[in-house]
């Protein structure tokens, strides 16, 4: 991206813009792509259990130099307090050239009912980083709570929920391509359904679902607050409240008192 | 005491006891919808309930005791009060000027009084929806008309000064209609012969306004400054919507900040104190400018 957008930032178009604003699902969305393809982190190791923090290191810290100057040098003016609405709708009126943004917010983009550039607007996975490509997936988890006087009733309800069927119907009914199986992708009538949007989208999404790890945000009860207070960080660093350094030092101590360590 | 004064005592009496069961429903209703939560709050703020980690059943003073170390809740009181001060001096100054020229309105043009309530019936969402678009440079059209001669419009929502003109802004816009109506009500509550016998003795319009209007506006302007600045210490949905209490914290108001202590962060014992000690404050200033309007009506 950093190459691409010089070339194509001039006065009239501005190369790129991205959720910037503070949250949990707005920047921290978005930035933890850039993060993960940098090599940064935000535990020691997520998955073998050890929750540390480690989000102040120097993957991350270039990863956060990076956002930082896609947004202040290629972006158009104010876009460190967009979020999806304005990122979509500078996509849509062609202010911006590129933009990386969630699956949703994508067939808007190039939904030619939706944007007026759609027909000139093509689509590509997330571009990667030194460590691989890491696409943002937005799927959300079903639990059953330790006290649950009717687990195995919630058990049934839940794969029925996300069960290849329910999942068709509902990437049918709904605006939104959220799905979890990649079946999906392969029925005919959501074939027919998303080649009208852009006849790429699926073949993109399903790879993108292949790529994303469940993870991408922590799945801990502690995220919302962890992300929260990250997110108003890193947007900090991204207006210039604070350096890069100080605001990485700083989420790295606020996760640690979050988690109690 | 003779009869017919007896009579009508008693006919007062049914009146008042009359007046007391009509008010029933309104009390029942405060104290179902407000005493009842203001003492849950009030209980939970000595309490150490947390959403995701639930209780360990520590009961005292801990969360008020954390408050005082908290630069976070240092910080929301500054922005609260920035917000407040100059959100409310904003919306009486432009509320009195606006009701004054009204209040010289004759005629048909008198109806032009309801096009200055619209900002006031719009809901809050809304509005803030409304004045997000207008500051953000990508959407507004204000940006759009100055580009058109070259001029750059700055970008509000990135830094704090700007972020937080924007809130007071929309606070503003949305809310001196309130002050503009009590202010118009206590205009036309003022003799004309007032005005007329200082215009005989030869006195300015500015200056009538200033010597003669004014003061015996104190009580309303007072009367309004205490509501609205009660209501500004409320601040939630402008901030909520326009900065998301950004760039970085630092629109992060002090309701706001008791939002994000209960709601993302779970601390719903920690938010209840902060929100234990907006109320105290607000009891506490209406209690004093109360007692100064008294004084100033005598």
């Amino acid at each position: 991206m950093l190459e691409i957008a010089p070339k194509v930032h001039n006065d009239e178009h501005a190369a790129i813009a991205l959720r910037a604003a503070p949250g949990q699902g707005f920047n921290m969305f978005i930035f933890p792509m850039i993060m993960r393809a940098y090599g940064g982190k935000f535990f020691k190791d997520y998955v073998g259990g050890d929750l540390t923090p480690a989000i102040n290191s120097p993957e991350t810290l270039e990863a956060l130099r990076v956002y930082i100057r896609l947004i202040n040098e290629f972006a158009p003016p104010g876009a460190g307090n967009f979020n999806f609405a304005e990122v979509k709708a500078a996509a849509q009126n062609g202010q911006v050239v590129f933009t990386v943004e969630g699956t949703g917010v994508v067939t808007q983009i190039v939904d030619p009912a939706e944007s007026q550039y759609a027909s000139v607007t093509g689509i590509a996975l997330p571009p990667g980083g030194p460590a691989g490509r890491s696409p943002a997936i937005a799927v959300h988890g079903l639990g059953i709570p330790a006290t649950s006087r009717h687990a195995e009733a919630a058990a049934r309800f839940i794969e029925w929920a996300v069960s290849p069927e329910t999942v068709t119907k509902i990437a049918l009914s709904e605006p939104f391509s959220d799905f979890t199986t990649a079946s999906v992708a392969r029925d005919p009538a959501v074939l027919a359904k998303y080649a009208k949007i852009h006849p790429d989208y699926l073949r993109l999404r399903t790879e993108a679902l292949n790529l994303a790890i469940g993870h991408y945000r922590p799945l801990i009860p502690e995220w919302p607050e962890l992300g929260a207070a990250v997110g108003e960080l890193i947007n900090a660093a991204v207006n210039g409240l604070m350096s890069p350094e100080a605001a990485l030092a700083a989420a790295e101590q606020e996760m640690r008192d979050i988690l109690g360590q | 005491m003779s009869q017919t004064s007896i009579k009508r005592r008693g006919a007062t009496y049914e009146l008042e006891r009359g007046y007391r069961r009509m008010i029933l429903p309104a009390i029942f209703a405060i104290l179902l919808f407000a005493i009842v939560p203001l003492a849950g709050m009030l209980a939970l703020s000595f309490s150490d309930y947390h959403l995701i980690r639930g209780s360990k059943g520590e009961i005292g003073l801990h969360n008020y005791l954390r408050l005082l170390g908290d630069r976070r809740f240092i910080e929301s009181v500054y922005v609260t009060a920035v917000l407040s001060i100059f959100g409310v001096a904003a919306q009486v100054v432009i509320g009195t000027a606006v009701a004054v020229g009204l209040h010289k309105i004759v005629g048909r043009w008198r109806l032009g009084r309801a096009l200055f309530l619209v900002p006031y019936a719009v809901p809050h969402v809304a509005v803030a929806l409304i004045w997000l678009s207008l500051f953000t440079p990508t959407l507004s059209p204000i940006n759009a008309f100055f580009d058109l001669f070259g001029i750059t419009v700055p970008a509000f929502l990135t830094t704090q000064g700007g972020a937080l003109f924007a809130i007071i802004v929309a606070d503003t816009w949305t809310n001196f209609p309130f002050a503009m109506l009590i202010i118009l009500a206590a205009l036309q509550g003022i003799s004309r012969d007032l005005e007329e016998a200082a215009a005989l003795d030869g006195a300015t319009q500015v200056r009538t306004f200033l010597h003669v209007t004014l003061p015996l506006l104190t009580p309303a302007l007072l009367m309004v400054t205490l509501f609205r600045f009660i209501d500004s210490l409320k601040h939630f949905p402008m901030i909520f919507v326009i900065t998301k209490g950004g760039p970085g914290r630092s629109t992060q108001a002090t309701n706001f900040y008791a939002y994000v202590q209960t709601f993302q962060s779970g601390d719903v014992g920690y938010g209840a104190s902060i929100a234990v000690l907006l109320f105290l404050t607000a009891a506490l200033i209406s209690f004093y400018v109360a007692r100064l309007n008294q004084r100033v009506s005598q």
